[in-house]
């Protein structure tokens, strides 16, 4: 699942794989803003059929961050 | 598209747009008074899929009215106006309104609307979604005070948004979808972000083929198989009265629909043709004796009735018909031809006639915006009776012993007139859609088109040819620039249908003819290489005019008025009749 997620965030960020990483952060990526994080919520919605609340949205900081809020949005 | 997820989207959107990069920018602005950020990969993927190099900009966030004051003429304005936000709760606000402040919303709206309508009147082409109010009242058996208040001013839309507006039906796109997957609450708290990436998908397939049809993408005919295709059976082994084509036959209604659907498409302009398999004789037989048909055998341009490959007969059709060859839609019921032409000849949009023929009509239906015109113009009512009256001269020709004697039994007669305002649009539509004898390609818009006309440095000339046979309708257009001591012309391009008569070279007599008279000698004049061009690369040349500088892409020419008059003569068999100088 990191992959795919990995994945996904360098399609929507429009950078290479590698260079997502545990601690990759908006601060690290240009197109990670916003509007990028909305984009990046909309992908990970639809690979996974799940649905964010607003809270675990704002708490996607970094990589990590993002997986583990994934895993957790899948077991409920 | 929609099989492409969001990433995949972005990532393909972002490799399109480099591939493109060489090609004429497409500029589409969104206004909104929401945020609509997602709505530009898709919308720019939708695009590029097209071929066409579209770059989608979003204006800043909830001024629209300010926003459009500095949009220029050449960019397509999308805006997406939502009531819901007019205030932060206006849903719910509007509720409590009395009257009174009911009306202050309504007429505060209309007056911005006015306003918009008037900063973008110059506008080729706008895209308005219509209010809708679905999202917050499909629960509603009454309509309450928002649906009302959203009604009554989509009646104002209605009643008042300029010609180049077109008014988006929202409803349509979240019936197709089911409404509730158009939405996201969630977003719309967090960022103002209303619709989802389901929506936009559908938004774009939605208003693609306007956007298509202003850079001359849309099809121009429908070329059909016969057996099968046209009517249920093959006459060659079922003989013409057992074939089912109207529901005197099983299944007959099936295809009685599709030759409505034709009808209605040739009444449009779009041309009809026939790409059979068969004998002429058998296809010809079924026209004359089937009474019950609704289409008649002259409905169709061009019927190539033989036993070559398919392929190549649609290439026949396309040179016979002087169009270019992605403007056909070919129809057929065999997966084998279908294959053949989308291997041999992809740019051709190919159906296959369903499987289970009551789906037959509805895949037309569906179909139809592949032949999106926005203003249809007298002249695409008349097209297809000029394809004819061409082929009629065409085998006239062959009893001529030379093409002047040929010429001059015509009777050709040329008409011109000078900022003609009544024709503005299709001198626009020509100026967008003449591709190959047209000498800069130079494509405007009518707000454009309109400036010229109120100028007093420009002249646009606009031709039409007539001769026995009838009216080829408005098919020529000239715009002259003049500058300090010098006329440039800025575009000359007639219509591929009226060449081969010398009009051209008429023409270009009266433009000239024109400049003189207006106290100009020195001449400016260009040729622009494009893809399609080619055949007027050296038209200047012939006509004296001299090669100033040359590079591979681009001539420039220069000429003399007085000069070129003394040494071009008029053509005595082509009457030449000024309705407005």
């Amino acid at each position: 699942m990191e992959e795919k997620i990995k994945k996904i965030m360098s399609d929507v960020f429009l950078v290479d794989i590698s260079e997502i990483n545990n601690n990759t952060s908006p601060e690290d990526l240009p197109q990670w803003d916003s509007i990028g994080h909305l984009n990046l919520i909309s992908s990970l919605e639809e690979e996974f059929s799940i649905k964010f609340d607003d809270e675990q949205i704002t708490q996607m900081l970094n990589f990590k961050l993002v997986v583990e809020i994934v895993k957790e949005t899948l077991k409920q | 598209m929609k099989d492409l997820k969001f990433p995949e989207l972005i990532r393909a959107n972002n490799e399109l747009g480099v591939s493109l990069q060489s090609k004429d920018k497409v500029r589409i602005t969104v206004l909104a008074n929401i945020t609509v950020n997602q709505l530009k990969p898709v919308l720019e993927f939708s695009l590029r899929s097209e071929g066409l190099n579209a770059s989608v900009e979003i204006a800043d966030y909830d001024n629209i009215l300010q926003e459009s004051t500095s949009l220029d003429n050449k960019e397509i304005p999308i805006i997406f106006w939502e009531l819901c936000n007019l205030t932060e709760n206006f849903v719910y606000e509007i509720e409590t309104f009395s009257e009174s402040q009911i009306s202050q919303f309504v007429e505060k709206t209309q007056n911005e609307l006015l306003l918009l309508f008037d900063n973008l009147k110059t506008s080729s082409l706008v895209f308005f979604n219509k209010f809708s109010h679905r999202f917050y009242t499909h629960s509603t058996l009454i309509p309450n005070a928002y649906e009302l208040f959203t009604d009554s001013l989509n009646e104002f839309l209605q009643k008042k948004a300029p010609s180049n507006f077109i008014l988006v039906d929202s409803d349509k796109i979240f019936e197709i979808k089911s409404f509730l997957p158009c939405f996201d609450v969630r977003n719309y708290y967090s960022t103002k972000s209303l619709y989802t990436i389901d929506f936009f998908k559908e938004y774009c397939f939605f208003i693609l083929p306007a956007i298509l049809s202003a850079f001359s993408r849309s099809k121009k005919a429908i070329i059909l198989d016969c057996d099968n295709t046209l009517w249920k059976g093959i006459v060659g082994e079922d003989g013409w009265e057992n074939i089912a084509l109207s529901e005197k036959n099983k299944d007959g209604i099936f295809y009685k629909q599709v030759h409505l659907i034709l009808k209605s498409l040739g009444k449009r302009g779009i041309i009809l043709g026939l790409c059979s398999k068969n004998n002429p004789q058998d296809v010809e037989e079924v026209f004359r004796k089937r009474k019950d048909m609704v289409l008649s055998y002259d409905d169709f341009i061009i019927k190539v009735v033989n036993w070559n490959d398919k392929a190549s007969n649609l290439e026949t059709i396309a040179k016979k018909l002087n169009i270019g060859i992605d403007s056909l839609v070919f129809v057929d019921d065999s997966p084998f031809e279908i294959n053949l032409v989308n291997e041999r000849l992809p740019m051709i949009k190919t159906l296959k006639v369903p499987q289970k023929l009551y789906d037959y009509p509805a895949l037309l239906m569906d179909n139809l915006s592949l032949f999106f015109t926005r203003a249809t113009t007298e002249e695409d009512f008349q097209r297809a009776r000029m394809y004819r009256e061409e082929i009629q001269r065409d085998e006239l020709k062959s009893n001529f012993q030379n093409i002047d004697d040929y010429l001059a039994s015509l009777d050709i007669e040329v008409a011109l007139a000078n900022k003609e305002i009544e024709v503005l649009e299709r001198v626009t539509q020509l100026t967008q859609k003449t591709n190959q004898f047209n000498l800069t390609t130079k494509r405007y818009l009518p707000g454009e088109i309109l400036n010229m006309y109120n100028a007093e440095d420009f002249d646009v000339i606009n031709l039409s040819v007539s001769d026995k046979y009838g009216s080829s309708g408005l098919t020529g257009v000239c715009i002259i620039h003049y500058r300090q001591n010098l006329a440039e012309i800025d575009s000359f391009l007639l219509s591929c249908r009226i060449l081969g008569r010398n009009v051209e070279n008429v023409f270009l007599r009266e433009v000239v003819k024109t400049i003189h008279e207006r106290g100009y000698n020195k001449i400016s004049a260009s040729y622009k290489k494009t893809a399609k061009n080619v055949q007027v690369e050296d038209f200047y040349d012939r006509n004296c005019f001299t090669v100033v500088n040359a590079t591979d892409t681009e001539k420039n020419y220069a000429a003399d008025s007085q000069q070129f008059l003394t040494e071009i003569f008029p053509i005595s068999y082509i009457k030449v009749v000024w309705k407005k100088k």
